[in-house]
């Protein structure tokens, strides 16, 4: 049990860390919706890697398909919003995703086997407490793929977020970092999705990162808050599971949700 | 660079998808001079801008940006141009401080890690003096007012000594104050070897600094040259269509453009 209650910390504390780089990212560029988007693919990309095991001798983690889904989702995303990153084409291929992966997910439910179907549905409500260490590494690979490729293009990822014309104009080139970014971002949202579930995953990654948005006026200040936020609502979340025995992602979720409530309250409403 | 042209075309055409937005536009502004291209929305104003800056290739003709090619010699034209883009195609999200954004106007131009040295400190601030805003490196740029974002952005585009200023609409939303510092640093910079291509509706606010005109309707160079030879009310009805009528005060040429209602 302790080790459990170990690694659920520990995966809280990375999702914490994820939430962070990724969430004022997809806030800034209008494009929170792509969160979700990649979470389902993550959960159709899981249902893929079981097929593949079904009906080819390749034996495919779930977690690889899910995190390759999502790298996908990224390049697609990505090709239609243009060197501008026009946040409406963007959105629109994002919807069209979410909408394919999980009817690609619902028609392997016909040839996969019965008994693995839960499986899949578990990337849908994802749980904390029954992560496998496979699962762990998955994530800490992306948390740190993510920390390490932001930190490291953390200009040039402002800058193309920022003006993406301008930043063209003075020699950098606009749809590299773009397709970097959104791969660094679905990698770590991929990553998340086993330990807080594809709808949940909105909450933890978006909520904290809008609220801390409201709260602070600048980006690192941002970053920093919605670390502390996400951190806090993953912590509360598993504290009212382990206590009233209910999920831990749910219950993080809507501390999250509610605390972007409470964002909107203090800042008085203003975008 | 004594002699050279600012920028030069020749029978430039330009388009989207084969689609063309510019045709056979051929005009040559000497360095350093202040010129500005005026035209209606559609006329391919922003267009001429981005196949300057190498972002576009025509489709024909000859481009040359302080005689080098924008398409082929493209990073070294981009060393030497400082670009401020319309103020419609930056994030209003962002929560950038101006220091950040005119530093962006240098450390954009180099390669990954794009540290800042305490050279870069220096330029931004010194940008940041000669648009008039010394003290708010500090401050967050979406909260500044529209006249003071186009300041930044100007600063944005000096902080790394260009030899050319290519500016599209610097002075959309800008209050009088800030109309007056921007051109009067058009006008400083060009004492000091810098030209200025300037893209607006409006030339009357650019009429003291402004030495050629360009104007262009439909994608064509309607006419190119000093100002009082282009500002005339047959090049104006021309582009603009309407009513059109001309001021000429201290030997300046002022325009006003529209129909007559009533």
């Amino acid at each position: 049990m302790l080790d459990q209650v170990a690694r659920a910390a520990l995966a809280a504390a990375m999702v914490s860390v994820s939430s962070a780089f990724v969430g004022p990212g997809v806030v800034y560029r209008g494009l929170s919706f792509m969160v979700s988007g990649v979470a389902h693919a993550a959960l159709a990309g899981a249902a893929l890697a079981m097929l593949a095991s079904t009906l080819t001798p390749l034996s495919l983690d779930p977690a690889v398909g899910a995190v390759a889904a999502g790298i996908a989702v990224a390049a697609l995303v990505s090709w239609a919003g243009g060197g501008e990153g026009r946040a409406e084409e963007m959105e629109t291929a994002v919807g069209v995703t979410f909408a394919g992966a999980m009817s690609l997910a619902v028609l392997t439910f016909y040839v996969i086997p019965s008994e693995r179907i839960p499986e899949v549905w578990g990337y849908l409500l994802g749980d904390i407490l029954l992560l496998s260490p496979l699962d762990l590494i998955v994530l800490s690979l992306t948390t740190a793929a993510c920390a390490v490729g932001s930190a490291a293009f953390y200009r040039e990822f402002l800058y193309v977020t920022f003006d993406p014309e301008g930043a063209e104009a003075h020699g950098m080139r606009p749809r590299v970092y773009q397709w970097v970014h959104l791969s660094l971002t679905a990698l770590a949202v991929a990553g998340m999705t086993k330990a807080v579930g594809a709808i949940m995953v909105y909450a933890l990654v978006v909520a904290p990162a809008a609220a801390a948005a409201r709260l602070s006026r600048g980006v690192k200040g941002t970053i920093l808050l919605t670390f502390a936020l996400a951190a806090l609502a993953s912590a509360a979340g598993m504290l009212v599971g382990f206590w009233a025995d209910v999920s831990p992602s749910a219950a993080a979720g809507l501390a999250a949700s509610l605390m972007y409530v409470a964002s909107v309250r203090a800042a008085g409403g203003r975008g | 660079m004594e002699g050279l042209s600012a920028v030069e075309l020749e029978g430039v055409s330009v388009g989207y998808d084969s689609f063309p937005v510019l045709e056979g536009v051929s005009m040559a502004v000497p360095h350093p001079s202040v010129a500005v291209v005026m035209g209606p929305n559609g006329s391919g104003k922003t267009t001429l801008l981005r196949t300057l800056l190498g972002l576009l290739r025509p489709m024909e003709g000859r481009v040359r940006v302080l005689g080098l090619d924008p398409s082929e010699d493209r990073i070294e034209v981009r060393r030497m141009v400082g670009y401020v883009p319309q103020r419609e195609s930056i994030s209003a999200e962002i929560p950038l401080r101006v220091m950040d954004v005119v530093l962006m106007g240098r450390l954009a131009r180099r390669r990954p890690p794009r540290r800042v040295t305490p050279e870069d400190v220096e330029a931004a601030e010194r940008a940041l003096e000669e648009v008039g805003l010394p003290d708010l490196g500090d401050a967050v740029f979406n909260e500044l007012s529209g006249g003071q974002r186009q300041r930044v952005l100007l600063a944005r585009a000096l902080a790394s000594d260009p030899k050319l200023l290519l500016l599209d609409e610097p002075l959309s939303a800008t209050d009088a104050a800030s109309r007056d510092v921007i051109a009067g640093t058009i006008a400083r910079k060009r004492g000091e070897g810098v030209s200025s291509i300037i893209v607006t509706h409006d030339v009357n606010p650019l009429a003291e600094v402004t030495d050629y005109l360009a104007l262009l309707s439909g994608g064509r160079l309607v006419a190119f040259g000093r100002v009082a030879e282009v500002l005339t009310p047959p090049n104006l009805s021309t582009v603009y269509g309407g009513r059109v009528r001309i001021f000429r005060e201290g030997g300046l040429c002022f325009a006003i453009v529209g129909d007559r209602h009533g």
